[in-house]
């Protein structure tokens, strides 16, 4: 079992890829969130904040997580989750990247895809991979 | 980066140049931090297709998916 961050199936979503692994349910949100937030890139030499419509965007991840299994946990499992992070010192948006972390180790997956391999490696113990490899090999 | 209040009023295209270039800058007083300047861009909206066609390298696709997932965490 693989597990797919939100950045990852961000980059699935440029590559028009369904892949068929684990996510949260909580990625779809933060899916949403950050393509209609806009993402900075270069555009004809300009730094550009490029956004998505909203319908554009819900279409887009229904078909880029059409194949995903969701797991989540539960409210006493998310806040003993919360106490551990607590105990690691974990502190502002890192709880993000350490609740992505448990679930897949909860789930049982042998490996994160995620772009953000810096912040990962502070929360889990689990093989990290670049998307850019992963869809490769896949 | 950082820069003091009394920079910016003597020489504020200067610590505006590296938030043109997309950095951050923090603005202190008397060595206490009093606010942050950040990059702010023009916006487009436009369909996947078309963010598709666009030349962008993974490293840059990668950092701005990184930058917006903290900024819609923050």
């Amino acid at each position: 079992m693989i597990y797919l961050d939100t950045s990852a199936m961000i980059r699935a979503w440029r590559l028009r890829l369904s892949p068929q692994h684990l996510t949260r349910t909580h990625s779809v949100a933060e899916f949403y969130a950050t393509l209609t937030g806009g993402l900075t890139v270069t555009v004809q030499g300009v730094k550009t904040r490029v956004k998505f419509s909203p319908t554009d965007t819900a279409q887009g991840a229904a078909a880029t997580f059409a194949k995903m299994e969701f797991k989540d946990f539960g409210g006493p499992k998310a806040l003993e989750e919360l106490t551990l992070a607590a105990e690691e010192n974990v502190q502002s948006a890192n709880i993000h990247d350490w609740m992505h972390a448990a679930v897949a180790a909860k789930a049982g997956c042998r490996e994160i895809v995620t772009t953000n391999e810096k912040h990962f490696k502070s929360v889990t113990k689990l093989k990290l991979t670049d998307p850019s490899d992963f869809f490769a090999r896949s | 980066m950082q820069s003091t209040l009394t920079e910016v009023h003597r020489n504020t295209k200067k610590v505006f140049r590296p938030v043109q270039a997309g950095q951050r800058v923090r603005i202190t007083e008397h060595g206490k931090p009093i606010a942050s300047i950040v990059p702010d861009f023009p916006v487009l909206t436009m369909s996947a297709d078309e963010f598709r066609a666009l030349p962008i390298s993974d490293e840059e696709l990668d950092q701005a998916i990184n930058e917006a997932l903290a900024e819609i965490r923050a």
